[in-house]
Formats: C-alpha cells, structure tokens, sequence
C-alpha cells in the first residue's frame, strides 16, 4: 500500500510532522592557510565525551607548512655561512681561495663534472659511502637515481655527480693522483680549476651540500696519504650492504 | 572540468569567487627504460609585466621549494609533481607564472621528450576539485628538450590559466634566455 501524499486530517493523533527541508547551499571553497591554522583556538582542557573538536588543517595545508618549515630551515642553514665567491668569480681553488658555494640553480642542474681526478668517494643523506677509482676499482656501495644512472661515479675519464638527484646527495671527495689539474664544469659551462700536487701537498676536492647549494672546498693534505687514509681522515666509512633500496626517487 | 586546447584560457577567479589556492599539477607518463632515461624536471616562474622571471629567487622547483613570498610551493605527489599557488600571497608585481618541464640536461647522453606518450598539466582546488585540464599533443617531440605546459595570469583582478604546450629544442637554456633566468 502506498502512503498518501498528503498527511490525514480525519485522524489528529496521527498527524505527521512536516520537516522543513534544508536549504542546500554549495560549500564553498574553503582554504585554510598554514598560518591561519596554527592560529586556530584550542579547546582550553579536555574534552569529555560529545564531539571531537574537528581539525580545521587539511592535509594538503599540513603538507604546505611542512615544504614551507623545510625551505625556511635550508635558507636558514644557508644563511649562518660565512660568504664565499661564486665559481663565476673564481678560476682556481688553491690555499688562498678554498671554497666556493654554488647557488641552488647551479647545484641542481645537470652533471657536476669532474676532469682529472683518479678516485672519488661519496656518500648520500641515507649514510651509504661508495668510493671508485678512475681505472674502475670499486669500494662501498653505488647509489642508483630513478633515471638508472648513479649518483656519483665515473664516466669514462670524468668523475660527476647527477645533480638531478642533489637532494640525496650530501657529499663527495675527490682525489687527483695526476700531475694536471683537476677541473671543475657545471652545465652552464662555467668552471674552476684545483692544482696538481706541490711541496709534498695535494689538494682533493670536497663537495658538499648544506640545505640547497653545493660548496666546493678545496683540502690540502700530505702528497704521500694513500687514498684509505684519507678517506678515513674525511670520515668516509664504506658501506658494504646498502639498506634494501639504494633506488631513489 | 573544462579541458582545454593549446591557446585556450579559463577564468579561475572570476569562476570561482572566493578561490584562493590552487594545485598546478604537472603530469607525464613515458615508456619505461631499464637503461638510463631522460629526467624531466618541472619547474614554476614567477614573471613580471616583461614577461621576464623577476629573479632566481623567483623560480620554484625540486631544489627551490617555496618563493620568496611564500605563494608559491613545491610539493610534488599525486601527479609527478604538484605546485601550489595562493593567489592571495602573490605579490601585485607578478603578473604572470608559467609552468614548464625541461629534460634534466644529463652529460651522459641528453634525452628529449620522444620517450613521453601523454603529458598534461591542471587545475584544481586545494581539495582537489579539478577546474581545468590540458593534454599536451605529443607528436613531433623526437628533439625536444623543454615544454611550457601553461601559465597563471593575472587579468584586471581576477587570475586566469592559459594552456600554451610550446616545445623547446634548445631545453633549459631556452627557456632561460625567453624568460630572464640567470644560469
């Protein structure tokens, strides 16, 4: 039996209550910005029972503030440096210039390539340590990037870093046996030279990242360190077993 | 959802009163490769009224995660990489931000977007509500090396996305010289 449409007024005791029907409205687009949400009141004490106080963080206002708090955290990092040229000022790293900074562009573009060196080591922000030598030895474990290339190595003669993936990169040293120079060459095509060995010193380069750009420092140490010793003077420790996935993103 | 065609403009704003943040999502899928493969790296300018990126400051990207100012961020997920814009945030001297993906200039052998079957770039609300779509056409790309996939604009005082989908041969450095980037 169908209901009738209309509520009957023969019987008053059965009377059927009319609901007012709500007035649908589209939400609109509501936003809340990180900022605004860290301002959000609090319940003052607990709240017992009845409704959870509901969050008025969206994940995607979460995941702003985070990419936000990470970029504030590098720039501040970058910011307590002492200032150092640019490799565009520079034409050699030696003991009266030793370090450059890259800025962010430069540090993650391209192959960083290194001419002239005969042994590199790395490690990346996982802690994994690798090392190579120009002729091929291999120590430590490789870091394999997502574009199925490694992320320090050698190609052919060049020692480079794949600066696509500088964000899992934290730093490298690399070592000249040679009487040439090593050299530096970003993509742009900008470059700088480190000396061959002198008076019993060499320079290796070191490479390292803080926050968002790459220094370049040039070390001396004694011309007779075996590359082991010097290694072990920087604190490159190989890893012999990576963590299951040395693939990165 | 409007889909759009190469040339074509929406209204976000003007559409969507009281709209404030949007996700600019940049999206490809390429034939996998056990060797190695082109990287493609997207990247968000902030330009001026010349059309040129205001400063280095100004570009948002994986190493470069925020502006200056804020309006900008990078997030990268759902899509390849996702980049966030809060219209409110942007400074009145931004007129425009384009979209672009490069390939990642590799020494070891520079890529193109030959290995690129579909790629798209949209629109949508911070809860995700899609408001526009582009499918970029991918024939023809064996040589290129950089696509502008769209930009945000500002037109009196309401913000609008223009689908643009202009291939590069020249990949970053191209890019760069148009719009005022300092390599």
């Amino acid at each position: 039996m169908n209901p009738p449409s209309t509520p009957r007024t023969d019987l008053p005791f059965l009377r059927r209550r009319i609901k007012a029907v709500p007035v649908i409205t589209p939400a609109p687009v509501h936003t809340v910005s990180p900022a605004a949400a860290e301002q959000a009141p609090r319940p003052a004490g607990l709240v017992l029972g009845g409704e959870r106080p509901a969050s008025t963080v969206s994940p995607r206002a979460k995941r702003l503030a985070e990419q936000r708090e990470k970029a504030k955290h590098e720039d501040h990092e970058v910011a307590l440096l002492f200032p150092v040229p640019g490799i565009k000022d520079i034409y050699e790293l030696n003991l009266e210039h030793r370090a450059l900074r890259l800025t962010p562009l430069q540090s993650s573009v391209g192959t960083l390539l290194v001419t002239g060196s005969t042994a590199v080591a790395w490690e990346d922000v996982r802690h994994v340590v690798g090392a190579q030598t120009s002729d091929g030895h291999r120590a430590g474990s490789a870091i394999m990037t997502s574009g199925n290339r490694e992320l320090v190595g050698y190609h052919g003669s060049d020692a480079l870093i794949t600066l696509r993936h500088v964000r899992a990169f934290r730093r490298a040293i690399f070592i000249n046996r040679s009487n040439s120079p090593m050299g530096v060459r970003l993509f742009s095509g900008d470059n700088v030279a480190l000396p061959p060995a002198a008076n019993g010193t060499q320079m290796v380069l070191l490479v390292h990242r803080i926050g968002n750009v790459l220094e370049l420092r040039a070390e001396p140490v004694p011309h007779d360190w075996p590359d082991l010793q010097i290694w072990q003077e920087f604190d490159f420790s190989m890893t012999h077993r990576a963590p299951t996935s040395t693939r990165l993103r | 959802m409007a889909s759009l065609v190469a040339g074509a403009n929406a209204a976000l704003t003007g559409e969507n009163p009281g709209l404030d943040h949007v996700v600019v999502g940049l999206g490809w899928d390429a034939i996998p490769s056990r060797g190695p493969q082109a990287e493609i790296v997207p990247f968000a300018v902030m330009c001026d009224t010349s059309g040129e990126a205001v400063s280095n400051d100004h570009l948002v990207y994986f190493n470069q995660l925020v502006s200056a100012d804020s309006s900008v961020t990078f997030v990268g997920d759902g899509d390849q990489e996702q980049i966030d814009v809060q219209f409110s945030l942007v400074p009145a001297e931004i007129s425009k931000i384009i979209f672009f993906a490069h390939v990642d200039p590799e020494f070891r052998g520079q890529g193109t977007f030959a290995s690129v079957r579909s790629a798209h770039i949209r629109v949508a609300t911070a809860d995700n509500r899609e408001l526009v779509r582009f499918e970029l056409s991918m024939s023809n790309v064996d040589t290129v090396t950089a696509m502008i996939f769209g930009e945000l604009y500002r037109h009196r005082e309401d913000w609008k996305f223009r689908a643009l989908g202009q291939g590069y041969t020249s990949g970053l450095a191209g890019v760069a010289k148009d719009y005022g980037i300092s390599l």
